[in-house]
């Protein structure tokens, strides 16, 4: 953003930077905050059409402001590509104003803002409890919620529709009733993962829905700020468990950001290669189940194959197929093997040859096509307003990725294109999946190309473990290594939002230190959260078979949703 | 770096329905013919045939023992405190400094030492601190047992041979 523009801004407001640098715009009042968002919103310049989060973080040291809370938005533009993070303090029983009146998106991420610190936000439609039970007590990312205190309920929240109750005025005769409440999940085979969807049908249509998260929550960000760095990194495994390599590396990628620390040229450019292997494992299991859920099991058997394929070299990587806990802060865990270069090369040259048979089982496919055109639609409007991103925002027709417009590690120089659609319906996710399967393949042979030599460790004695044999041998050595397990690495204190673009959307990592081996704040940013949100409104109007078929699309895991 | 619009419309093609249909049939054929008629399998008949992981894979847990069969651990209790898990337990003791074969390098010793492998997540972490080279995990992926308390590895069952990583 130009600084000239950023000024017109800030006149009256704290204008700071965090520990990369990004502007970190700090408003004065409630209402001063709304304005401001309202303003930067309408600019015709900036273009802010993208919330990209909506958090808070417990400031009960008093250490940024005098009040007892700090919320966070961040902003970006899918036009200059921007991003700006605007912050407010609010005190308890301080009231803030919803967004949901110029980001609808805006609506489950202050609900979680509510659930997590009790933060009461003025003119939100529906204000409730979304990861957490609604008889749970207390706020359980506020300091003093004890890190165990569990709450159990024996049951289930009952059928509800979120902010809209059942019409009553409609006549219910014997034969036929036009309010007829269904309850999906949340363990339904159809649905993969914790997912609830409550629907009021009339016939076959779904009238209203809403869904009901949180039967995963595991309580990552709390854990987030009780375990070490080093020790965070395996939750990040279990996120979105279908591409971990992907989340191991924006979380180390975020803390090293934080550390001012810069990966070794070979670390950094096989990060790439394992992130796009990631993401074709992500985008096979996605294709594979969505038409699997529609009946088409040949795909599945033939996109499986490969997925083995790509688990077999991650496996021979990192010692894990699935949990990978590939990376270090500053490093891997382990220099690849020998033989996984020229296997990363077979797969390269053979996984075409399975994308042209899919293609050929698929994309003509009259069957495939009825069932997935003009399904589930996101219009580009609505994309930006419920704040989707990744394929679906892509296949919206929004031209927007983050590996080409706000490039990190060197994706500016590898060359490869970004697939978008037209329509946001399950058809034009489909085919952007299955090109970007095809851009991640032409991005790792640039990879395997330019990977150099060197070391895969970067030497800074504040995170490098160090070498076993030396371990072993030398005193000073140990010394060193008992100092990093025991202590934990000590991360300075500052802020940081660092995103990547995940293979089922924006996946960022936003990370506050007061110091020390701990987070102060860690939140994590999961794309899945907000298709899931999008999903409530884009199956109203379908049928229960185009509602399947539309999740299938969405690529949404539970592990991500909840936390 | 461009952008492609891979959006596609209904074609005549598509429309007529059949040469999709038959293009599909071919392809359902050809891996028929692959599978049934020239063999070509792509599955193992576990458990008869087992699937080998690699060096790195980090499966059940076992303790390196030295040439007297006595454990390497020296109880530094740096697993204990990495572990994410917390599902390391070790009670430490000292060795009878008058018996003591190893002098300075073996001074203590587990007294007990229990991994609850359910609570594990099997990042390596353990593994990747330990100094004396001694919790490793090796490459025994079949971890069922019949009792939740068999799941709780003690030292004796975490220094049973294991020759390389298993
Ligand atoms: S593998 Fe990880 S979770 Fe399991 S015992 Fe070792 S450190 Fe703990
Ligand atoms: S197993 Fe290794 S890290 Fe754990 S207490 Fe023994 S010597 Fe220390």
């Amino acid at each position: 953003m130009g600084n000239a523009l950023l000024e017109k801004y800030s006149e009256g407001r704290l204008c700071l930077a965090d520990t990369t640098g990004e502007p970190v715009l700090w408003t004065n009042s409630i209402a001063d905050a709304f304005d401001l968002l309202k303003r930067l919103h309408a600019d015709d310049t900036l273009k802010f059409d993208f919330l990209s989060d909506l958090t808070a973080y417990d400031n009960g040291d008093r250490r940024d402001g005098a009040k007892r809370f700090v919320l966070v938005y961040q902003i970006l533009s899918t036009v200059t590509h921007a991003r700006l993070r605007i912050k407010l303090g609010v005190d308890e029983g301080e009231e803030p104003l919803s967004l949901v009146s110029l980001w609808p998106g805006a609506n489950w991420l202050e609900r979680e803002v509510f659930d997590m610190y009790g933060i009461k936000f003025n003119g939100h439609p529906n204000l409730r409890r979304i990861l957490m039970d609604e008889r749970f007590t207390g706020h359980p990312l506020r300091k003093e919620y004890p890190l165990r205190e569990r709450q159990p309920f024996p049951d289930n929240i009952p059928l509800h529709l979120g902010a809209h109750p059942l019409p009553h005025d409609v006549i219910h005769d014997d034969i036929y009733n036009p309010n007829i409440l269904i309850n999906i999940g949340p363990a339904h085979p159809a649905f993969h993962g914790t997912l609830r969807v409550m629907c009021r049908l009339n016939g076959e249509t779904i009238e209203d829905a809403a869904c009901e998260i949180g039967y995963l929550h595991r309580g990552m960000e709390k854990l987030g700020e009780y375990k070490t760095y080093h020790q965070w990194l395996v939750y990040t495994d279990r996120m979105n468990y279908c591409s971990a390599l992907n989340n191991n590396i924006a979380y180390s990628m975020t803390v090293e950001k934080l550390m001012g620390i810069t990966v070794t040229e070979r670390c950094m450019w096989l990060r790439m290669m394992l992130m796009e292997l990631a993401r074709i494992i992500d985008h096979i299991i996605c294709v594979a189940i969505n038409a699997l859920d529609m009946g088409a099991m040949t795909v599945f058997w033939l996109m499986y194959y490969w997925r083995e394929e790509a688990y077999t070299m991650i496996e021979s990587l990192c010692g894990m197929r699935l949990t990978t806990t590939a990376t270090r802060i500053g490093g891997m865990s382990y220099d690849i093997p020998d033989d996984f270069i020229p296997r990363m090369k077979k797969f390269v040259k053979d996984f075409p040859s399975c994308l042209v048979e899919i293609n050929r089982l698929l994309t003509g496919n009259r069957i495939w096509i009825d069932r997935t055109k003009n399904v589930g639609k996101i219009s580009k409007e609505d994309a930006l307003k419920l704040s989707i991103t990744g394929p679906c925002l892509r296949a919206s027709g929004i031209d927007f990725d983050l590996r080409r417009d706000r490039p990190y590690y060197a994706y500016n120089e590898v060359v490869f294109d970004v697939a978008i659609g037209t329509h946001g319906d399950v058809y034009d996710r489909y085919l952007v999946r299955m090109e970007e399967m095809r851009q991640s393949l032409r991005i790792i042979e640039q990879c395997i190309e330019r990977l150099p030599g060197g070391p895969i460790w970067v030497e800074d004695p504040r995170v490098r473990i160090p070498e076993k044999a030396d371990v072993y041998t030398k005193m000073e050595v140990m010394i060193h290594h008992f100092k990093i397990f025991m202590e934990g690495i000590n991360v300075p204190s500052g802020e940081v939002y660092n995103a990547v673009e995940g293979p089922n959307g924006e996946l960022g990592f936003y990370i506050v230190s007061r110091g020390g081996p701990k987070a102060w704040r860690m939140r994590v940013k999961a794309p899945s959260f907000m298709l899931f949100q999008s999903y409530e409104h884009s199956i109203i109007g379908y049928k229960i078979p185009d509602a399947i078929a539309n999740l299938g699309s969405l690529n949404i895991i539970a592990g991500e949703l909840d936390r | 770096m461009g952008t492609i619009n891979v959006s596609k419309e209904y074609t005549l093609k598509e429309r007529t329905y059949l040469p999709a249909l038959f293009q599909g049939m071919f392809i359902t054929m050809k891996r028929f013919i692959q599978g049934f008629i020239l063999h070509k399998k792509y599955t193992i008949m576990y458990p008869e045939e087992k699937r080998i992981y690699s060096q790195r894979f980090r499966g059940m847990h076992f303790i390196s023992v030295d040439e007297n069969k006595v454990e390497n651990c020296t109880a530094c209790f740096l697993c204990e405190t990495v572990c994410p898990a917390e599902c390391i337990h070790i009670v430490a003791m000292e060795r009878d400094p008058a018996t003591n074969p190893y002098g300075v390098r073996k001074e203590k010793k587990p007294l007990s030492f229990d991994l609850d492998v359910m609570r594990c997540c099997f990042c390596g972490f353990c593994e990747e601190a330990c100094p004396m080279d001694a919790i490793k995990l090796s490459r025994n992926y079949e971890l069922s047992v019949l009792s939740r308390q068999e799941a709780i590895y003690d030292l004796k069952y975490l220094t049973r041979e294991v020759i390389g990583r298993g």
